[in-house]
């Protein structure tokens, strides 16, 4: 994991460690209070504890499934290989196999709300995670559809603006919506996906992302702010998902959005 | 042989779509295996349990402490918004 800024003005997640330009100024940072620090600390620290646990507890599992001679059971076994927590978090949601659009309909209604306030270096480890999230172009056009608006580039674009951070600025929706997709995948706990983490973490030498990572973080706060006050995402959220799971990301993120109030 | 049918819906261990192919087959199986089946999710059920309160409790205990501190004020809002975020965490890690 990345190391984390010790500055509780740190722009990023904890864990995500987004590097800083030095010509970010001061108005594009986010202030945790003491106490919103405080909980992010001990989610993330023991976050990271539960789920190394349940990753372990899973592969001993796995290992013993594997010997039995029922094949829906060696199955069920090969598959327990680096699921953690987040493979019980989204069991809880319905309609695994389309939340992926849902997310991204979510996500990208989160974008377009902060298009433009995020700080330009902010943008771009995100980009990436986006883009690597994303499947296919379809997944793309049906998800600008329902947004009305282009909140995510081709393949062909998404490719070309990985290596020039201008676009990040200049492509506000594009960014946006690639942002929004990342919070949306995010909400789902795809974020914290294991492809994610050995794939493009690893290569990029990006930081791993956790679920735990959420409320860690600032992107975390602010979308579940843009969640909270649009009226869209919460219909998608609250119809598509299953309100226990809604609930309890919502108590905690007004939870901590309260903690930071003064 | 209803008692593991049980736990094979609640556990924490499979998937959905686990579970349904592990329950239609179930009468295939052999008692050894089936046997094994259940100690294998005890096992994992232990540990996740286990896991889970030791999360809540050290977050409980940061969010008491921050509670604890807090100065007249800001009482109402510090124990409303620790209250949110306990009651937040429980309903994400409901079994």
């Amino acid at each position: 994991m990345a190391e984390k800024s010790n500055d509780p003005h740190f722009v990023g997640s904890a864990d995500a460690s987004i590097s800083k330009s030095p010509e970010t100024s001061q108005k594009e940072k986010f202030t945790l209070t003491s106490e919103q620090k405080q909980v992010a600390d001990v989610m993330k620290e023991s976050g990271e504890k539960f789920e190394k646990n349940v990753i372990d507890a899973r592969e001993k599992a796995a290992g013993k499934l594997k010997e039995l001679r029922g094949k829906e059971l060696v199955d069920a076994g090969a598959r327990q290989m680096g699921h953690g927590v987040l493979e019980t978090v989204k069991a809880q949601l319905i309609g695994v196999p389309v939340f992926g659009l849902l997310g991204g309909i979510a996500g990208g209604l989160f974008g377009k709300e902060i298009d433009g306030s995020m700080p330009s270096g902010f943008m771009e480890p995100l980009k990436v995670i986006g883009g690597e999230f994303v499947g296919s172009d379809s997944d793309f056009s049906r998800i600008n559809e329902v947004l009305g608006y282009e909140a995510f580039p081709t393949s062909s674009a998404r490719s070309s603006s990985r290596g020039d951070s201008s676009v990040t600025t200049a492509g506000g929706a594009v960014g946006g919506g690639i942002f929004g997709m990342n919070v949306g995948a995010f909400l789902g706990f795809e974020m914290a996906g294991i492809d994610y983490n050995k794939k493009v973490a690893e290569k990029e030498h990006l930081p791993k992302v956790g679920w735990y990572d959420w409320i860690a973080s600032n992107i975390g706060v602010i979308a579940m702010r843009s969640v909270i006050k649009n009226g869209a995402a919460r219909f998608i959220l609250t119809e598509a998902m299953n309100p226990i799971t809604v609930g309890g990301i919502f108590n905690i993120a007004k939870g901590y959005l309260q903690l930071g109030k003064q | 042989m209803q008692h593991l049918k049980q736990k094979i819906k609640e556990t924490t261990l499979f998937s959905d779509e686990d579970k349904i192919a592990i329950l239609a087959a179930m009468d295939s199986y052999e008692v050894s295996d089936r046997n094994a089946l259940e100690k294998i999710i005890d096992e994992f059920d232990q540990t996740y349990r286990q896991s889970v309160a030791e999360y809540k409790k050290a977050v409980g205990t940061t969010l008491d402490t921050i509670f604890a501190k807090a100065k007249p004020a800001g009482t109402q809002r510090l124990q409303s918004a620790t209250s949110q975020i306990k009651s937040g965490v429980d309903m994400l890690l409901a079994p």
